[in-house]
Order: structure tokens, then sequence, then C-alpha cells
């Protein structure tokens, strides 16, 4: 469905050039909720943005359904690290633009804001204004948003990782409720094992900078208890392939 | 840029005000009692804006003029400033074309226009409407542009996403996000209009007019109606301050939480 060939990217820093990706070759299969695990500075970020098209690649190419990413658009839905909504729209203001577009009735739009808003419990609070909802709501909606474009690939760059652990963990639980829902492909990068392994049905080893892919993980069926044997088993695998692939200093999240 | 809006109220300026009628009074009780001038008291210039002697246009009239001008100028340099502001940042080679000058016109100061204006317009209405166009536009200009440019970079990957046209980008997301600076530039750009107004009244404006009225008034020896013609343009200033950018400004930080 979405393949990444040869990806490689570059920037500038200064008067150097900093590789942030190395050759990336991936294919996201349909229906699949692929994490990609990987310590700061990996490139995951940078990634998926190439995915979103809003990074063009310095080499190489992303395809989805066979038709190469060159921007951003409507069949790729992202959700970011910020809610990023409208500060002066209500969270029904904010979703209505997501149809703004769309060749359907007023009444239908409003119908699907609604469906939406309940899918991710927030019902009630669509005249609320971003403000007035806390960081955990607020990323409820910017996921609405993403549902709501419709798309069949959803990309989550580190989307809960400002939110308190509860919150987080809540909404792990939800995300995976609408994804066994919609099935979606989802394409989902975070730094936290435990959070790759409690969503992801394949999950990616990205190296430190330049990013490369290190190992792949089938993490289907682990199940949510982050204490049953399968999970730790498999969660102590990926912590030492870190410890290997990654310099000493970086700081590994245990929780 | 957040404005202790309370402080700024009507109800929190009236303590202010008051203050100053008081010093007024203290001022105009020396320089009459003591000095032997005929520096008016507050209640005779009220007077004055509504009781004219015969042979004299009412402080009204003066004042009706002063606003026409006014909303005349500043109209203009609403309109060409938030076009002039969207279009820097739209195309990086206006920008670099035409931000120097604006910051030139920024620099000069209000009454250097006149010579300009006269060989341009000549004495009158037209000299008057540039002159406040030319001082309100720079700051309108400045804070769209910067609005535009300091909004979050992560708002702004919202609209491709979701393949909005142009047109609804610029309506829906850049100058509703650009508003709070606009407001800010329009407020700036409203105040510099109208000090330049009463100064080109004086000098490059016909027979009518708050800053013409004032001028005069040093050959009628009429003080009362210059005092009068001074709490006109308090009035006027107050309630473009109060009951126009205050609420809208209030309102729209506001709606942002801010």
């Amino acid at each position: 469905m979405l393949t990444f060939q040869n990806i490689s990217h570059e920037y500038p820093s200064g008067a150097e050039t900093i590789t942030a990706l190395d050759g990336i070759n991936l294919r996201v299969n349909r229906g699949e909720f692929l994490t990609i695990l990987g310590p700061s500075g990996s490139g995951k970020s940078t990634l998926i943005h190439i995915a979103g098209g809003f990074i063009r690649p310095s080499r190489g190419e992303v395809r989805l359904h066979d038709v190469p990413v060159e921007k951003p658009g409507r069949d790729r839905a992202m959700v970011f690290q910020d809610a990023n909504l409208f500060p002066w729209m209500s969270v029904r203001e904010n979703l209505r633009l997501v149809l703004e577009n769309e060749p359907v009735s007023e009444e239908r739009k409003q119908e699907k804001i609604v469906e939406v808003l309940d899918l991710v419990g927030l019902k009630d609070f669509d005249s609320s204004l971003p403000h007035q909802l806390s960081g955990g709501m607020k990323q409820k909606v910017s996921i609405a948003r993403a549902l709501l474009m419709d798309s069949p690939l959803l990309l989550m760059d580190e989307p809960f990782s400002n939110l308190d652990e509860r919150t987080r963990d809540r909404l792990n639980r939800d995300l995976l409720e609408i994804w066994k829902l919609r099935g979606q492909t989802i394409l989902f990068v975070t730094h936290s094992i435990e959070e790759a392994l409690r969503l992801g049905t394949r999950t990616l080893l990205l190296s430190k900078r330049p990013g490369k892919i290190v190992q792949g993980w089938d993490t289907r069926d682990l199940g949510e208890d982050i204490s049953a044997p399968p999970f730790l088993e498999i969660y102590r695998e990926i912590h030492s392939t870190m410890e290997l692939c990654c310099p000493p200093s970086y700081k590994f999240e245990m929780r | 840029m957040k404005t202790p809006l309370k402080g700024r109220s009507l109800k929190g300026s009236l303590p202010g005000l008051l203050l100053l009628i008081l010093i007024w009074i203290l001022i105009a009780l020396y320089q009459r009692e003591i000095q032997d001038k005929p520096f008016p008291y507050p209640w005779e210039a009220v007077q004055s804006i509504f009781i004219t002697p015969a042979a004299h246009t009412a402080l009204l009239i003066h004042a009706g003029v002063s606003l026409l001008r006014w909303i005349g100028g500043y109209g203009i340099a609403l309109i060409a400033g938030i076009s002039w502001g969207i279009a820097i940042w739209r195309f990086p080679l206006f920008q670099r074309l035409t931000e120097p000058l604006v910051s030139t016109i920024q620099l000069i100061p209000g009454m250097a226009w006149i010579p300009i204006t006269l060989i341009l317009f000549g004495l009158g209405n037209g000299s008057t409407i540039f002159m406040i166009a030319m001082t309100s536009l720079p700051p309108v200009v400045v804070n769209t542009f910067t609005g535009m440019q300091q909004l979050d970079p992560g708002l702004l990957k919202i609209p491709p996403m979701l393949e909005l046209t142009e047109k609804q980008r610029l309506t829906r997301i850049i100058i509703p996000g650009a508003l709070p600076s606009i407001i800010g530039g329009l407020r700036i750009g409203a105040g510099n209009g109208f000090r330049v107004l009463i100064s080109a009244e004086m000098v490059v404006g016909s027979s009518l007019g708050l800053g013409y009225s004032m001028f005069q008034s040093r050959w009628t020896l009429d003080y009362a109606s210059a005092f009068g013609a001074l709490l006109l343009i308090i009035v006027i200033g107050l309630i473009f301050e109060q009951l126009i950018f205050l609420p809208l400004e209030h309102r729209i930080l506001e709606k942002r939480g801010l």
C-alpha cells in the first residue's frame, strides 16, 4: 500500500549537512498498524513527514497505491505531536473545515461531525474552543479530524508524547478500538517501546542518526497486559537491541 | 502582544479622567485668578461645543468634517495596508521590492508630508486625507505581514493536508490567525492618522475641521472654543478606542484563550 524506496534525507545545519535518514526501504501493508520506534534523532519524525508529503526526501521515493507522494493530501491523514487545532475555531468548526470541499449536503456534514465526535468521546464538547480542552481532549479532536478525512492511511507522529501517562494509556486503548472498528492502515511513530508494542501489529526499530531500519518484530496478539510473558520477552529483546544499536548516552523509557 | 485590558476599560479610565479634570480646574483657577490669563474652565469648554457665536461655525460641524476626513484617509490605509501586507506575505518578490518602501514611509513624520501633499493635492480635503492615509498605512502593512509570518507553523500544515484552496487558506486560516496582530496595527494606524489629521487641518485644511478651528482661535481669542475642540478630539479618540478597538481586541483574544 505505502512503500518507501531507498529513502535518504539530509538537511543543512550551519556549514554542515546532517543525514537524518539513510536508505530506508519499507512497505506498509493495507490494514496494518505499523509502529516505528527509535531514539531521539533517529529521523522517525522526518520519515513520517516524508510519508505525509510535508518533506521532500533528498533521495528515493514514497509511493501510495503506486502513486508517488509529492505533497500533503487528503489520502494521508496526519496526527501531529501537537494537536494543531485552530484556536479561534470551536471543535465543530475545526472539524467542519475538513469537509469544506466535500460534495455532500450540510446536513450530512454535520452528521459526520457528530459521528466522529461520538467515536472519540467528545460529543458534548462540540462548541468548546481549543483552549477550553485538556491536552488529551485536544489530541482526540486532532484524531477526529484525521478520521473525518476518511483517508486509507493514518500517519501519527508521536501524538501522545506530550500527555501524562494515564491520559496516554487511555488514548492508546481508544486508538486501538478505533483502528479495530475502522480498519485503517496506521503508521505510528513513538519513542516508547511499551506504546509501540501495545499498539502495533508490527514494530520497526530505527537506529540513531543517520536513521536506518535495524530490525522488525511481529507484535500481533501481544495483548495489553504488559506483565504477560510474551510482552515482556519482546520488550526485553527490543530493549537490548536498542542498547546495541544506539550510543550509551541514550536513556530508555522504562515504565 | 497581550494588553492589560482591564486597566484600559472605560470604568478603569474614570479615576484618571476625573484627576485630569481636577488638574485642569486647578490650572485654570491659578491662571485666571493669579496670572490674570483667560484660561477656560472645563465647563466653559463643554459649553462652547454646544453654543456657538453667530459668526462662527459650530464645533460639532468642525468635528463632523474632521471625522469624515479621518474616515476617508484611514479607510484607504485600512484597505491598502491589509492588501499590501497580504501581498508581501504571499509574494517574496513583492516583499523584496516594497518592504524598504514601507520602512521609509514609516520613518517620515506626519507633518513632513506637507510639501509633497501640497504639490500633489493643493490645499483642502485631498491633502488631509492623503496625509492621514500615509501615516496610518505603515503599521497596518507591517502588522498584517508579521501577524501572518508569525503564525504557528504547525497550523500551516493543516490546509495542504485538507487540500483547501488558496482562497480558503487565506480567508479561513491566514487572515483569522493574524487578526490579533492586524487589529493592533489598525489601532496604531488609527492613532497616527488622527494625530496628523488635527495638525494637517491647521496647515493644509480648508475652512473647516477641528484643527482649523483650534488654529483660528488664536485670532478670535475664543480660547473656550479651542479647548472645546480639544475635548471633542479626546472624546472621538475615546469612542474609537473604547467602543470599537477595545471590544474587538477583547473578543478576538478571549476566543483564543489569551
